[in-house]
């Protein structure tokens, strides 16, 4: 009998992209895109979003799919799921860090429904899809009325909840690039409870070609509006030998970077996030690096 | 003990759980009446304000509206959320009406709207024009004792809810604690729990041709009953309080929430209303544990340990209302008396109101936060003077005939020592616990930490336990048992019909408890609280079973020709001891007490009242092993045990449930579960799941509960409790073994990896310096 009222709208079920690109741009910001909506429902139940048309695309065919391999790179359609990401064995074989963001999120329920666009689309900055994605050098594909566009997910945020997406366009899919030879990836974060988001989470890609670090991304979530890239500590690490105590320098950069402005609120304090970003970003590399401590 | 039991020590199905996992089991939240309206309630927004008038003139007009109150509709007697509050005789402070002209915290409801549906219900009290002149408020109470802090009763000076109290002293501590070898003290602060239930608060009330009936999570009904009536100023005879099972417990039904709102709109509306709170309602307004937020503790030993002064001040913060925080700093006080064997002891208490949500009880009611202190510094103790923690612990604390929490209360048994044996066993203490001082390497840090404590099985003698059982024979020869324990899932009602079945000689199918339980037919009982369920219900239960034995026999000693004392009872048969062949069926005397055609009818209905006395305390070890990182503060429980002195277990899966889920909420209650209210303007921040975590499986490490059952001579067949006692070791046992691991001493819960790596660093810096 409890309910909770939501505000009126009108729904649609898409039967392709450019039918839900055509509702999307007529209604403008009125209208929101619903895929497996773990997160658009709780938004609409508390009142942080009222859209007067939504738009389902769990109806369009062919966008549920996981595709690819660390050679050739990977592509997740808009409608796979979390679970599905978690069961794919190119996720778990070649990229075992984005496994490992995917895995760690406790409630199955969610990865039943939740798709793994859905999650970094939300645009929440504690994401640790969107952190491990933005560390592989991820790019979405954004399907609207005009020219389909690639962007890289370092740039695909504006602000906690902003995306660039403009009224009519949709993701179609993430692609993720191949891992070449001597690259390594991690994942790491840290949180209340099992099932609360991330009070701060790390993601690291390196390439080592010759005992030398030919490439390093570090991105860190949760500590900033948005995900940010943790440039000063990839550059120190740049064109390396990657030693413990160049790692540390590093991490200490990743921690110090003007970037980091964590918030106090109910999950942590600013100062427990900035310092946790040293460390994990520390710990991630050192898996990468393949370096064991205690 | 009897030689032999068939059904009591027996892991049957607890039968409430049939309906309860088909999904056929009602509670507030399903019980639907005939034309049966939606309450909702508008709160203040302000932490204090003074309610200057309260607009409801668009509210009523608004279609499909019933009824609207406000404080033009209460009858203005002052009351308590507090039902328990009438097991005292001068009972606990009332200060509350159920709406005021002030509000005195963010949620405090201003005015109720009945209506045909939630969604009108909801838009009326959107229309409800309140006009307020919000006054400055104070949000701790250091804050709220200052010099011209604003006041949260203008007949509090000083916000002083309670001053400070000595309260059940003995010896002189002063003189103990100069001939001490060894002195440790300490100030701890513990958090504001919430007990968290799956059901929100709710209930529905009718009131129909000059009676009303409410149906309430309440854990007491029958006081429930009383407090109703006093609030709303009609006799108590009207008042019918009905309790289907409760979605919640933990201590929250031992106060009030939506009642008193139901009861005003159904009596102005003429019509049933339910009022079932959302979940942010329900933390924001549902009285949560008693917060006592600092504890100062003071310990002196002899040099072999023996323990010599004990000196405690408890401080709670009551919030705007006293609620329980006297009774729940008296329980701190009260519990910390009972484990050791000091010479003297000085405790006070003393409650500050400020303008936070009061506070009730929660299951480890007080004695969470005095075990807590005491047993940090128990461990703080053992290593200055040398001595193992598990020794101490055995050596020092009471046993039979010791001090129980009250004055000339005596300890009735005690399993301590069993308790600490197989805990450290399963454990692994021995291999695990390399002694004061040992010295740990790397990241990662490993420990060990013991604690123990003993509670109580009901408040008696201090607090009023009347309790009352019924049994009902039926011509078949089963019989409903009718009892008021509060039907919060506890399973307290499997172990009764164990009982009576064991003392009848019947089956456990055929005692069948009365579900839901009414005030109009039930005798009086306090109800749940104090871990009283098994142990002092459970007494009345026997009682009564006892007496209808002898009723049964009698009769059949009629029939058979043989005397009553000749004749046993097993297996739904009567027999002659002397000679088993011959005997009758159970069955066929209780068919002829109904259908009698030799003018000997008597329907057997029993009623036995109990008022305890005595003081069974169970007792209970618990051992945590930690792993600290020392990087990021995160605290990782390995494995949590706890040895608990049941007495004898009537029912070990309900026991064991019971203990299991104690860890859970104690693991929360140690290292994440914490309310937070902004210091700013009062608001909660965390009225939600999404925001107050309590922990899932998923963080429930590996855990087990043992039984200790080594029995005590008061408990219906020598069990004790174990209700509450889930809950205590968790957060002093895995601050213990944070010590053991890493060297630091946590005086705060929860004890979050921020607070754990402040301590790291805190201690690596007193140490370079
Ligand atoms: C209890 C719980 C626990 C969680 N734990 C974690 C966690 O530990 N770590 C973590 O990273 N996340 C966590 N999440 C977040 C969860 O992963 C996301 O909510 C979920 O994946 C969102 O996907 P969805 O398909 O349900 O999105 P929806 O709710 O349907 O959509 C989310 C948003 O994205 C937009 N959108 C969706 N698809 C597209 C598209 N193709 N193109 C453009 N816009 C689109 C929608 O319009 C909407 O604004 C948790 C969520 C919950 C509810």
């Amino acid at each position: 009998m409890l309910f909770r009222a939501l505000s009126p709208f009108s729904y649609w079920e898409a039967k392709s992209i450019s039918e839900a690109n055509e509702i999307l741009f007529s209604n403008g910001k009125k209208a929101a895109l619903l895929a497996g909506g773990c997160s658009l429902f709780p938004q609409m139940k508390n009142g942080l979003t009222k859209p007067e048309v939504i738009v389902n695309i769990t109806t369009i065919e062919g966008l549920r799919f996981i595709e690819g391999n660390r050679d050739e790179g990977l592509r997740i359609g808009s409608l796979a799921t979390l679970r599905d990401g978690e069961k794919s064995p190119a996720l778990r074989q070649d990229y075992g860090s984005l496994f490992d963001a995917i895995t760690q999120i406790a409630s199955v329920q969610v990865k039943n429904m939740g798709t793994i666009v859905g999650n970094i689309t939300e645009g929440t900055p504690a994401s640790d899809v969107a952190t491990i994605l933005t560390a592989l050098g991820a790019k979405v594909k954004i399907v609207g009325l005009g020219e389909d566009k690639i962007v890289p997910l370092d740039s695909f945020y504006v602000h906690v909840r902003k995306t660039i997406l403009e009224p009519g366009e949709m993701i179609t899919e993430i692609l993720v690039p191949p891992l070449p030879d001597g690259t390594r990836t991690a994942f790491l974060n840290l949180a209340k409870t099992k099932e609360d988001p991330a009070k701060v989470n790390v993601g690291v890609l390196t390439r080592v070609v010759d005992g030398v670090c030919e490439e390093a991304r570090i991105a860190v979530g949760a500590v900033a509006p948005v995900i940010i890239r943790a440039k000063k500590a990839e550059a120190i690490l740049q064109g390396e030998k990657p030693e413990p105590s160049l790692i540390a320098k590093a991490a200490e950069a990743a921690r110090d970077d003007k970037g980091v402005r964590p918030i106090t609120d109910i999950r942590s304090t600013a100062a427990y996030r900035k310092e946790m970003v040293e460390v994990l970003t520390r710990r991630a590399l050192h898996k990468t690096f393949q370096i064991t401590t205690h | 003990m009897q030689e032999e039991l068939r059904v009591v020590g027996k892991r049957v199905p607890v039968k409430e759980n049939f309906d309860k996992v088909q999904g056929k089991a009602d509670y507030c939240a399903t019980i639907t009446l005939p034309g049966m309206l939606v309450g909702k309630l508008l709160h203040s927004p302000h932490a204090h304000a003074r309610v200057v008038s309260v607009d409801t003139s668009r509210a009523e007009g608004l279609q499909g509206v019933k009824a609207v109150v406000t404080k033009k509709d209460d009858p203005r007697k002052i009351f308590t959320w507090n039902v328990m509050t009438y097991q005292l005789p001068d009972g606990e402070p009332q200060d509350q009406y159920i709406f005021d002209d002030v509000v005195r915290y963010v949620g405090e409801p201003v005015a109720a709207v009945a209506a045909v549906n939630e969604e009108i219900a909801k838009k009326a009290v959107d229309l409800i024009e309140v006009e307020y002149d919000v006054l400055p408020a104070v949000f701790s109470v250091e804050d709220a004792v200052k010099k011209g802090a604003p006041r949260v009763h203008d007949t509090a000076e000083n916000n002083i809810g309670a001053p400070p109290t000595p309260v059940f002293c003995y010896g002189d501590v002063e003189k103990d604690f100069s001939e001490s070898d060894t002195i440790v003290e300490g100030v701890f602060s513990t958090s504001k729990q919430s007990q968290a239930g799956l059901e929100n608060a709710g209930c529905v009330a009718e009131w129909r041709n000059g009676r009303l009936t409410v149906w309430s999570q309440a854990q007491l009904p029958h006081m429930t009953k009383r407090m109703i009536a006093q609030a709303l100023d009609i006799p108590e005879s009207t008042v019918r309080v009905i309790q289907p099972f409760a979605g919640t417990g933990f201590g929250a039904g031992t106060d009030l929430c939506p009642e008193p709102y139901a009861c005003l709109l159904t009596m102005k509306a003429g019509a049933p209303v339910k009022v079932a709170l959302t979940r942010s309602e329900d933390l924001r307004m549902r009285f949560t544990r008693e917060h006592i937020v600092r504890v100062e503790m003071k310990m002196g030993v002899k040099k072999d340990g023996t323990p010599m002064a004990l000196k405690a001040k408890y401080t709670g913060d009551a919030g705007a209302y006293m609620g329980k925080i006297l009774s729940g700093c008296g329980v701190a006080l009260a519990s910390n008396i009972t484990e050791y064997e000091f010479k003297s002891m000085y405790q006070e208490i003393e409650a500050i109101y400020t303008h936070h949500l009061a506070c009730g009880a929660m299951r480890g009611f007080g004695g969470m936060q005095s075990t807590f202190a005491r047993e940090i510094l128990v461990d703080e103790v053992c290593e200055k003077i040398g001595m193992n923690p598990i020794e101490f612990r055995k050596k020092y604390h009471r046993g039979v005939g010791g001090l129980g929490w009250f004055p000339d209360t005596k300890i009735s048994s005690c399993g301590l020592d069993a308790c600490l044996d197989v805990g450290a066993e399963r454990i692994g203490w021995k291999g695990k616990w390399q002694g004061w001082g040992a010295k740990k390497e790397g990241i990662r840090r490993r420990g060990v930490g013991v604690a123990a404590m003993g509670w109580l099985s009901g408040a008696q003698p201090m607090l009023l336990e009347h309790t009352n059982a019924t049994l009902k024979f039926n011509s078949d020869g089963t019989c409903t048992l009718i009892g008021s324990p509060g039907l919060l899932g506890q399973g307290v009602l499997a172990a009764h019909c164990q009982i009576a079945a064991e003392v009848l000689g019947i089956d456990y199918d055929d005692v069948r408890p009365l579900t839901p339980q009414d005030t109009d037919i039930t005798g009086f009982d306090i109800g749940t609280h104090a871990s009283r369920g098994c142990y002092c219900i459970g007494r009345a239960v026997e009682k009564a079973a006892q007496q209808a034995r002898e009723l049964f026999l009698e009769r059949a000693s009629k029939k058979l020709g043989v005397a009553a004392d000749a004749l046993d009872i097993k297996e739904r048969r009567i027999f002659c001891k002397d000679d088993p062949e011959k005997g009758i069926e159970f069955r066929e005397i209780a068919q002829d007490t109904i259908y009698s055609f030799g003018k000997d009818c008597r329907q057997i209905t029993v009623n036995a009242t109990i008022e305890p006395t005595e003081f069974a305390p169970p007792w209970q070890a618990g051992f945590a092993e930690v792993e600290v990182d020392t990087e990021t503060g995160v605290v990782e429980v390995i494995k949590m045990i706890i040895a608990h002195d049941i007495g004898r277990a009537i029912n070990p899966t309900v026991v064991e449930g019971q203990l299991e889920g104690g860890q859970l909420q104690g693991i929360g209650f140690a290292l994440f579960e914490d309310i937070i209210i902004s210091s700013e303007n009062g608001v909660n921040l965390t009225d939600s799941f999404n925001k107050y975590k309590i922990a899932s499986m998923l963080d429930c490490p590996d855990h087990e509960a043992l039984l200790v059952e080594l029995g005590d001579p008061t408990g219906p067949f020598s069990a004790k409790s174990c209700g509450e006692s889930g809950i205590f070791l968790q957060a002093p046992a895995i601050a213990n073994a944070i010590y053991d691991a890493v060297g630091i001493r946590l005086r705060d819960v929860p004890m979050t990896p921020e607070r754990v790596l402040a301590a790291l660093k805190n201690k690596s810096s007193t140490q370079t310096n």
